[in-house]
């Protein structure tokens, strides 16, 4: 019980101090909402765990992340919210070319429901492209996602991006 | 949509505590004088255009409007459609196609998770059932800013913490409940139509702006869903009147009872998808999808590489579940979990298997457990002397309890009243009244790496030899670790050893109180598939204060003669004696 109540206290103070966080953040303190810390022992929620909210970001007439109003993500920023909170299952998802993840992924580049199984089979072929090394941040994947799919003939038509 | 209820001189009150829900000073007392106010603000002119944040009445409760509207046939000319500016594109951005309530199952690590946890997920028209990562969800939740645990407590039991509701992507909360708390999720679709839809998403809006005074135990993340879907759906009443206690659960029964419910989609979490993929693993592979983890990865693939290619995505998936799991999910992860993660996906994206979801035995769905609180009505004797008990359970489960629902290995009670009527004497005592009392006993599991404990507070009853059971009532408090394991000789037995800490305080004991420690022991086994026994054996020593020991020997049995009605056989032998007692059990 003290632990949790020590990382809400921690994680009351990450939310409110300015959203600098880190280059997976979104630029909107989406990441820091969710990860105190790495190691899954000391996982803890910060944002909402359950029965508590710990701060307003995501109230309806009061939230504001930066990145969201109301709860709603602010469309520029749907991508960059969705990598920072799912980078893991996403890159997992794209390595194997199926998966949850992946097609959620895809819908958020705007393509086309045709188009995801090629989506899907470029991400599994272009995985190092992609994500080119463990370092990579999810910005630079984005980055690097638009490079490949406007060098795509199918892809570059199928998702708007 | 107001969410008025009767007070108890007759008169009404809304729930809703924020002043900003109503327009009349009176409303929160007041239907008819809210209802008057309200027509009244809807000819308001429009608001200034500098401030964004501005809302014309009509657009900070459009399910009002919407709804008057429609029954007073309001003439446009006479009462002008205002346009909302704030209100419509967020509304706009929620216009779901269907509606489901997600039920979370219980967390044991967390005290508000204990009974689990429910919000609604909005479904939007353009997400297909693979992108329901990409739905909104629509929680119920307190506003904590206290860090001092009995304050945290305390203001939550009083209903000191206000509820507000909050809208986030629905895989904010996988990542959270799935990932990060390893709970099981269970996607109840509520059968609503589009005009009832869109009716309890113009509410929310409305509920947004004000807040709710939160009862942990009674006005709840549960209880506040509820009026929601009665906003939607007038014609079923769903929330109960006076609410002593509701939980997620039977919030979910409820719904089920009234036909509200359209489907049900099971969730599993990470952890439970982990151990199922290694399950479908054999010896050799399992250790091998620990030594990808655990040990240089090289050397895994290595060993890996030797397997066929169907093999190896299987080996390649349960690894990385459980690195996931050990290393967390955090995009900044340590380098080393990172740089592990990318040689095992780099592997598995060099082979051609499609990535296959783990055979995941589906549970029994939360509403199919037995009821949440328990009655027994049960005779037995102590020393030859008879006795007569009442049990009083207010929730929720213990470890011989029908297990369907409800994880096997676990025990969670709170509010537990024994009395007891010792014939030959007349007299009446309370044996036992916890306070609340966890016991997780989850087999030993060589990735996950829980210990068992157990924590537990209440009156009790010492077994001080040559003073009566009346008379020897005392606070108990006490804690343990431990471990267990389970086995299947025969169906399945879970054998488990905790060491505890124990501390008392009562007029019984010499000194007034007592500390110490000791052990206990058991074998739980699933003799049948309605029928549970238990032998255990526990003795603690105190060291401080009153220092007799005590100590008790016995072996429980249980029958399920239905989802909801047990027997149930104690067989014990402590220091007052050897005691038997038989029981009925209802659970309502």
């Amino acid at each position: 019980m003290r632990r949790t109540l020590f990382a809400v206290a921690a994680a009351m103070a990450v939310a409110t101090v300015a959203y600098a966080g880190n280059q997976n953040d979104a630029g909107c303190g989406a990441g820091s909402l969710l990860f105190k810390d790495d190691s899954a022992p000391t996982q803890i929620l910060a944002a909402t765990t359950n029965g508590i909210l710990l701060n307003q970001s995501f109230g309806i007439t009061s939230g504001t992340l930066g990145c969201s109003s109301g709860g709603i993500l602010k469309a520029e920023k749907e991508r960059d919210v969705f990598i920072a909170v799912n980078y893991r299952n996403l890159s997992r998802d794209l390595a194997a070319g199926s998966g949850e993840y992946a097609t959620s992924f895809a819908k958020l580049l705007g393509c086309d429901r045709e188009a995801v199984p090629s989506f899907l089979s470029f991400a599994k072929e272009k995985y190092t492209a992609l994500i080119p090394s463990e370092q990579t941040t999810g910005a630079e994947f984005l980055r690097n996602v638009a490079g490949q799919i406007a060098q795509d003939p199918v892809l570059s038509k199928a998702c708007t991006l | 949509m107001l969410h008025y209820r009767r007070t108890w001189l007759g008169g009404w009150r809304s729930e809703a505590a924020g002043p900003e829900f109503f327009l009349s000073p009176r409303g929160r007392n007041d239907p008819q004088a809210e209802l008057e106010a309200t027509l009244a603000a809807f000819f308001d002119p429009p608001p200034p255009e500098s401030d964004p944040k501005a809302q014309h009445p009509q657009c900070r409760f459009p399910a009002r409007y919407r709804w008057l509207k429609e029954e007073l046939a309001f003439d446009p000319d006479r009462l002008p459609e205002q346009p909302c500016r704030w209100f419509t594109p967020w509304r706009r951005s929620l216009d779901a196609a269907s509606v489901s309530l997600v039920f979370a199952a219980a967390y044991l690590y967390n005290p508000s998770s204990l009974y689990g946890h429910t919000f609604l997920r909005l479904e939007l028209p353009g997400h297909g059932e693979s992108e329901r990562l990409l739905d909104y969800t629509l929680n119920y939740a307190a506003v904590v800013s206290d860090t001092n645990g009995i304050l945290f407590a305390l203001k939550g039991l009083i209903g000191a913490y206000p509820g507000r509701y909050s809208v986030m992507p629905y895989y904010v909360k996988v990542q959270e409940y799935s990932h990060l708390e390893s709970r099981d999720l269970w996607e109840y679709r509520l059968a609503l139509d589009p005009k009832q839809i869109g009716r309890l998403v113009d509410h929310a809006w409305e509920l947004g702006s004000t807040y709710f005074p939160y009862y942990f135990f009674s006005k709840n993340c549960s209880y506040q869903l509820l009026p929601l879907i009665e906003v939607a759906d007038p014609e079923r009443a769903l929330t109960p009147a006076h609410p002593v206690w509701v939980i997620p659960a039977d919030t979910v029964r409820r719904l089920v009872r009234a036909g509200r419910i359209a489907g049900v989609r099971y969730r599993p979490s990470h952890l439970t998808r982990m151990r199922a993929r290694r399950r479908a693993l054999n010896r050799e592979e399992s250790v091998l999808a620990a030594a990808l983890v655990e040990r240089p990865v090289q050397d895994g693939l290595r060993a890996a590489a030797a397997l066929p290619p169907r093999r190896r995505a299987l080996v390649l998936d349960a690894a990385e579940d459980y690195l996931l799991w050990k290393g967390g999910f955090s995009p900044d992860a340590a380098p080393e979990v990172r740089g592990r993660e990318r040689a095992l996906l780099l592997a598995r994206g060099a082979l051609d298997v499609p990535a296959a979801e783990p055979a995941v035995p589906e549970p029994a769905p939360p509403e199919r457990g037995h009821q949440t609180g328990r009655l027994a009505l049960g005779a037995g004797s102590v020393r030859g002397r008879r006795f007569e008990e009442l049990s009083l359970r207010a929730a929720l489960h213990d470890l011989l309890d029908p297990p369907a629902a409800y994880d096997p290995d676990q025990e969670m009670e709170m509010g537990h009243l024994r009395l007891r009527y010792d014939e030959r004497a007349r007299k009446l005592w309370a044996q036992e009244a916890t306070l609340v009392r966890i016991v997780s006993v989850a087999p030993w599991d060589p990735w996950v790496r829980k210990p068992s404990w157990e924590v537990a507070t209440g009156v009790a009853t010492a077994q001080a030899p040559g003073r009566e059971p009346w008379r020897s009532q005392y606070w108990d408090l006490r804690a343990g670790s431990g471990l267990a394991a389970e086995t299947g000789l025969g169906r399945r037995e879970l054998w488990y050893v905790l060491a505890e800490a124990a501390a008392g305080a009562g007029g019984v004991l010499r000194d007034g109180w007592r500390a110490g420690g000791g052990a206990r022991a058991g074998l739980t086994v699933d003799l049948a598939p309605a029928w549970r026994a238990r032998l255990e054996g526990r003795h603690l020593g105190y060291f401080l204060g009153d220092d007799r020991p005590e100590w008790v020997v016995g072996l429980t049995q249980h029958a399920a003669l239905g989802k909801d009605l047990g027997l149930r056989l104690t067989l014990e032998r402590h220091r007052r004696g050897a005691e038997a007692a038989l029981a009925m059990l209802v659970y309502l």
